[in-house]
């Protein structure tokens, strides 16, 4: 039978808890500090429950020497004095959990129960080891051993040097910017500037004025000259993401710049020159846009003189350990947790098996999350999302927050930015976008029933930008409004 | 004299905690009851010879025993005290654990009478 150790400085406590853990766990009880820590020296245990003011000592000081005995052991805190700070700083020290007073058996024995089975759990080797040593300074590193990934490290490597237009082919999170990137540093333009912009986050016009440029006077607020990416890119690579969502006057413009490396600025005469690579990417098949007038086909030609074609996550499960190695490490020098020992085979075979509709970036995040959440130093099952538990995709995963799991209310806007703060995310910007973008074209799809005329009139956007971003969230429309799963 | 019934529906709460177990309850009854006046005494001593931190200790143990039968009103009145107490304004304290004295006292006399109450 497992064994909990009790301190607590009221013995009528001592009686409940028996009670409560009468068929899970034998019970050792000490009434100060000393004699818990004594207890702790002479047997082995499977749960410590302490509370926070001992007669002799505060139990969050105690709760040091305990991991130093022994870090895997969980340690659930009790207190009558509930508050959020000693909450957070138990929590932040590395406690398993934090039970407030007065106990109630159902809580306590299921938290209980719950401690020790995870205790168990991670108990077992490793199956992925948190290294120390691994260098996972280079932020979001290109990583692969499977043979897809193979293939793209040597189209990578076969076009970096050749100074042709790129277009990149994947789903969202499978990382083409990090192409783009793997691109510049290894061709001839590794020392010249890359930008990248991304043109489903801004209007047909600030697009044009982004990349183009525009004089004093051009429209009613350009109140100074703005030089636009095109040109403060001269001898470098610029990274356009998302180019389905590009308007066709700007698809025009594009051509052209790719024909004859000329342009001019907004509402300028001037004809101006630039030596710029263009590195493009789209997670969406562009020859049926070509097909309903909402992509222009010449500049598709012109675009995909050379493809890479990055494969989802789930077309190369092999590599998910590895990726998972990598993001551990990571997320282990970054919020500090020199306990953390790995991740246990139970948990890799789950997100082995998991379909990942996030790709990489959803791995990340999910990975990171996992070393937050972990109360010891082992990443179990347990400690997983739900759905991946289950094998099914959650609100998160399409971009919302657990608040609206019947599609984007807005209201989580707050906790969805808290989460990415908390994750540090490194794509913060793009995530809360989409997620006010998906309310947007949802709220105002149902306003209209589904008309896309007429919404696109409302939202002030072309069709062919309503049609692109639908088709980016997936956004069914018969039988109603609603979300898709992502692509 | 309170009937056995009358206590159960004044912790009421405290029972749906323990799931019901009355026997539970008033062997946690017994065990603190005899405490309870003396944690009360150690930090009117304490307040005596202004040891602040002292009374905080006393005052905060007794919250704990007192909030397994009644997680509401008198535990909201001694973390008022603690409040004031971990300020260090010992008069406030002294002046706060006058006026809920008597509530206080009232609830102790109640757990009491529910440990003794076997019917």
């Amino acid at each position: 039978m497992s064994k909990v150790l009790v301190v607590d400085d009221d013995p009528s406590i001592f009686l409940l808890i028996r009670k409560a853990l009468a068929d899970v766990a034998q019970m050792v009880t000490a009434e100060t500090a000393a004699a818990g820590l004594r207890e702790l020296g002479q047997d082995n245990f499977d749960c410590v429950l302490l509370d926070i003011m001992l007669p002799d000592r505060d139990g969050l000081s105690v709760y040091g020497e305990i991991r130093d005995h022994d870090p895997r052991l969980p340690v659930i805190f009790m207190t009558s004095e509930a508050s959020s700070e000693t909450a957070i700083e138990a929590m932040q020290l590395g406690a398993f959990d934090y039970l407030a007073k007065p106990l109630e058996i159902r809580t306590l024995c299921h938290l209980v129960e719950n401690a020790i089975e995870q205790r168990e759990r991670s108990s077992v080797p490793v199956e992925i080891v948190a290294s120390d040593e691994a260098d996972c300074t280079r932020g979001e590193l290109f990583i692969g051993r499977s043979r897809v990934m193979l293939d793209v490290f040597k189209d990578v490597g076969r076009v970096s040097k050749q100074d042709l237009p790129v277009l990149v082919r994947g789903e969202r999170g499978t990382g083409k910017e990090l192409v783009a990137r793997a691109l510049v540093q290894h061709s001839d333009r590794s020392a010249g500037p890359f930008l990248a912009v991304n043109c489903a986050v801004l209007t047909d016009s600030l697009l044009e004025s982004e990349l183009f440029g525009h004089e004093k006077g051009a429209f009613p607020g350009a109140e100074s000259r703005r030089v636009g990416k095109l040109e403060q890119c001269h001898g470098g690579t610029l990274f356009l993401d998302e180019i389905g969502a590009m308007s066709p006057v700007v698809q025009g413009k594009l051509l052209r710049f790719l024909q004859e490396q000329r342009f001019e600025r907004l509402g300028g005469n001037e004809e101006l020159t630039s030596q710029v690579r263009i590195v493009a990417a789209t997670h969406r098949a562009l020859e049926p846009m070509v097909a309903d007038d909402d992509f222009r086909e010449d500049l598709l030609y012109r675009l995909n003189t050379v493809t890479i074609d990055l494969p989802p996550l789930r077309e190369r499960s092999d590599d998910i350990p590895l990726l998972i190695a990598y993001f551990l490490n990571q997320a282990k020098r970054e919020f500090d947790k020199p306990d953390l020992r790995g991740v246990s085979p139970e948990a890799v075979d789950l997100l082995k098996a998991y379909d990942w509709p996030g790709n990489v970036r959803q791995l990340r995040s999910v990975v990171r999350r996992c070393v937050l959440d972990a109360s010891l130093p082992v990443i179990v099952a347990d400690v997983l999302p739900e759905d991946i538990r289950r094998g099914e995709s959650s609100p998160e995963i399409l971009g919302l927050a657990p608040e609206d799991r019947d599609g984007p209310s807005g209201r989580a806007m707050p906790s969805l930015v808290d989460r990415l703060l908390r994750e540090k995310s490194s794509n913060m910007y793009g995530e809360t976008i989409a997620y006010a973008e998906k309310y947007l074209l949802l709220r105002v799809l149902r306003e209209t029933d589904g008309n896309q005329s007429r919404a696109a009139e409302m939202l002030g956007i072309t069709r062919g930008k309503l049609r692109d971003r639908i088709a980016t969230y997936n956004i069914q429309l018969s039988d109603g409004v609603r979300l898709g799963n992502p692509r | 004299m309170t009937s056995s019934k009358d206590s159960q529906h004044r912790f009421a709460k405290a029972l749906d905690r323990l799931e019901g177990d009355v026997e539970l309850l008033r062997d946690m009854a017994a065990m603190t009851t005899p405490k309870m006046p003396a944690l009360l005494g150690d930090a009117d001593e304490c307040m005596g010879r202004l040891d602040c931190a002292g009374a905080v200790r006393a005052l905060h143990q007794l919250k704990g025993m007192i909030s397994t039968f009644d997680s509401d009103h008198v535990p909201l009145k001694i973390q008022e005290l603690l409040d004031v107490g971990r300020q260090g304004d010992l008069a406030t304290m002294r002046e706060r654990l006058q006026t809920h004295r008597v509530a206080i006292d009232e609830l102790i006399r109640a757990i009491r009478a529910f440990a003794e109450n076997t019917a």
